[in-house]
């Protein structure tokens, strides 16, 4: 697919604010999209995640702020003159046309002649292999055929930048993780910039070069699936992007960089913050993975320890999901269900550790 | 399933039997020259009167425009109820409504008194100095026409307004977001989704203003003569029945001819998709 522009734009959003109301929808969204990048929005339902996309499209007017495409402003632009490609939340794909009808209504917009309109939608539609499909009316389709069109259609006409509104939510699982290797794929492909709205954080993790947690029209963190995985720097994020559990107690300094969380008569030592434990309302971030049940040789300066008894345990498949009642309360480990030779059972008393750096102290 | 239920219809059954059925077998009985023979003379004479045939025609020819002029109004209206704000919605079916509730005597009678010779239109253009003479609004087919389409507005605007409802507002966003502006968007997309909704409702405007006859008897007045009217004049003042017996089976035939047409919509529409 060597013809098919591969320029991506670079996507600028300053200062982005938009209410409803007393809704903030958007509230002081700031944002850089260097050129090519697969970014995605993710955040719970009513985030703002849709609103922002809309004001990129040029759907909504913004109450303040400025989005700004390769260093030009797009305000007064309306939405027909902004040439981005946006895959819309269910589709919305044209009843009344047929696939090919519904690619080639971008090109017949702008005027292009009989035989070179032919050859692009040919291309388009390879681009995303529904060539055979062509004749079909979008109702003839399955979800995923659907939003292939939707694609095809927003790429049809070479935009810079690419906006998905949910491309993915209305499918089940399993062809959801087909198809979000194949956008992937294709964004790698084409070169494109892709702006993508998600409530999955699955997906955006697969997908995306970079992700931008919003919550309540605001953004908590951007940065790598890696990074914001490893690193999340609020209790929601922890939260939102895979499982944590959250030890909360009594802080005390313990030098050295440490601090000691105590609850009851257990205490472990975890690094300092580098706010200090003044203030806030912090709580102690753990991965379930980083947890180890009643492993013995795990020992030493550098491990947390606790004592518990388990509480439960859940075996599915690849997994083994232990839930540890200790002195913080429940917690939850995941150890790999290959190779345990530990048989655990309900009731079992036990202990639970795990490397001290490999949590956080986050405030909420 | 339900059988006992069945006896709380059969009140309204035998109503509509007795009342509707039965002069309607009978008016068809006459038609074919029962119960002294069977005959279809009175359908020879139908296509053999140039007057009655003129009649159909004018019949046809009218209903038509006024269809067409309903529909263009009824969908701006419609459109108009579907993308305003719930009050004005609500204003605006209000004024499309409190006409509907009115008899249509009271309406015709009320558009004479707005559209003759010295009524209030022709005052207030004359007033203006717009027109020296009084135009010619009523008492002929356009008063006919304005009289029918006020009535049978509200058909047209009241399934069109339920089908924009449902039309996907991104269905619009999307043709503009690859290039179409609002005036394209609209007609490449807006009314061919609600294609199906415009059949239907121009089928059931067609079918009432094919029953009318109270407007074309007073705003006509009595120059324009359509069906109804005139197969009422037929039954109540020159009492020949067969005859209006044949024109009823006329204008039931066609009723239900498309009545039959507005199925075949109903799978035009799962055809194109929508609804
Ligand atoms: N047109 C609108 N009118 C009023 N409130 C709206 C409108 N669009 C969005 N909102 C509100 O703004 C917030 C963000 O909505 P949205 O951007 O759709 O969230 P998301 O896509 O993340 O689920 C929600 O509280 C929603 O109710
Ligand atoms: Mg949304």
């Amino acid at each position: 697919m060597s013809e098919f522009a591969a320029s991506g734009g670079a996507l600028r959003l300053e200062g982005l604010s938009k209410s409803f109301g007393h809704t903030r929808a958007i509230d002081d969204v700031t944002l850089d999209v260097p050129p090519g990048e697969f970014v995605s929005l993710l955040g719970p339902s009513g985030s703002g995640k849709s609103t922002i996309l809309m004001a990129i499209a040029g759907f909504v007017a913004l109450d303040r702020g400025e989005i700004l495409l390769d260093g030009k402003s797009v305000h007064g632009l309306t939405p027909e003159r902004r040439n981005f490609g946006v895959v819309f939340q269910g589709y919305a794909l044209f009843p009344h046309m047929t696939v090919a009808g519904n690619v080639e209504y971008p090109l017949k917009l702008r005027g292009m002649g009989k035989a070179a309109r032919q050859a692009q939608l040919e291309r388009t539609l390879d681009l995303v292999r529904l060539g055979p499909l062509a004749g079909r009316y979008p109702r003839e389709l399955s979800g995923g055929q659907q939003q292939r069109v939707a694609l095809a259609r927003a790429l049809v006409f070479e935009p810079k930048v690419i906006l998905l509104d949910e491309p993915l939510s209305a499918l089940d699982k399993k062809l959801r993780l087909d198809l979000q290797l194949e956008l992937k794929a294709l964004h790698e492909r084409l070169g494109t910039t892709f702006v993508n709205v998600t409530h999955d954080q699955e997906e955006a993790m697969n997908m995306s070069d970079r992700i931008v947690i919003l919550n309540e029209g605001r953004i908590l963190q951007t940065g790598g699936p890696e990074a914001l995985y490893n690193a999340p720097n609020t209790r929601f994020v922890a939260d939102f992007l895979g499982r944590t559990n959250f030890l909360e107690g009594d802080l005390s300094p313990a030098g050295n960089g440490l601090v000691t969380l105590r609850r009851g008569d257990e205490a472990f030592d975890v690094p300092e913050p580098d706010g200090g434990i003044g203030g806030g309302d912090l709580a102690y971030a753990i991965r379930p993975e980083r947890i180890s049940v009643g492993a013995s040789d795990l020992a030493g300066d550098d491990y947390c320890t606790l004592r518990g008894r388990i509480a439960s345990v859940v075996f599915n498949g690849a997994q083994i999901l232990y839930r540890v009642e200790t002195a913080f309360g429940e917690v939850l480990a995941v150890e790999p269900s290959y190779g345990a030779g530990k048989h655990l059972l309900v009731g079992e008393h036990t202990t639970v550790r795990w490397a001290r750096d490999a949590g956080a102290l986050l405030e909420r | 399933m339900n059988r006992p239920y069945y006896f709380f219809v059969l009140p309204a059954v035998a109503l509509v039997a007795l009342m509707f059925l039965l002069p309607l077998g009978w008016l068809a009985a006459l038609s074919f020259g029962l119960p002294e023979g069977f005959t279809l003379e009175h359908y020879e004479a139908l296509a053999g009167s140039s007057g009655i045939r003129s009649m159909l025609w004018n019949t046809v020819r009218l209903v038509t425009i006024t269809t067409l002029v309903s529909l263009v109004l009824g969908y701006l209206v419609a459109f108009a109820m579907a993308h305003l704000g719930e009050t004005q919605r609500m204003l605006l079916t209000l004024f499309v409504l409190v006409p509907f509730w009115l008899s249509v005597l009271a309406r015709a009678l009320a558009w004479l008194i707005l559209l003759r010779h010295n009524g209030l239109v022709n005052e207030a253009l004359t007033g203006a100095g717009l027109i020296d003479r009084p135009l010619q609004l009523v008492r002929n087919e356009l008063g006919v026409i304005i009289g029918m389409v006020h009535f049978l507005i509200p058909y047209a605007v009241f399934p069109l307004f339920a089908a924009m409802m449902t039309v996907d507002r991104r269905l619009v966003m999307a043709a503009r977001s690859v290039g179409a502006v609002p005036w394209r968007a609209f007609i490449d997309v807006y009314v061919p989704v609600t294609l199906p909704a415009i059949f239907g409702a121009g089928v059931l405007v067609f079918i009432f203003g094919l029953g009318f006859f109270v407007t074309p008897a007073i705003l006509g007045g009595g120059r324009v003569v359509m069906l109804s009217e005139y197969i009422s004049v037929s039954v109540l003042q020159t009492l020949r029945w067969a005859q209006a017996g044949a024109l009823s089976m006329v204008l039931l035939v066609s009723v239900i001819a498309l009545v039959w047409l507005v199925a075949r919509a109903i799978g035009f529409r799962r055809l194109t998709g929508v609804g």
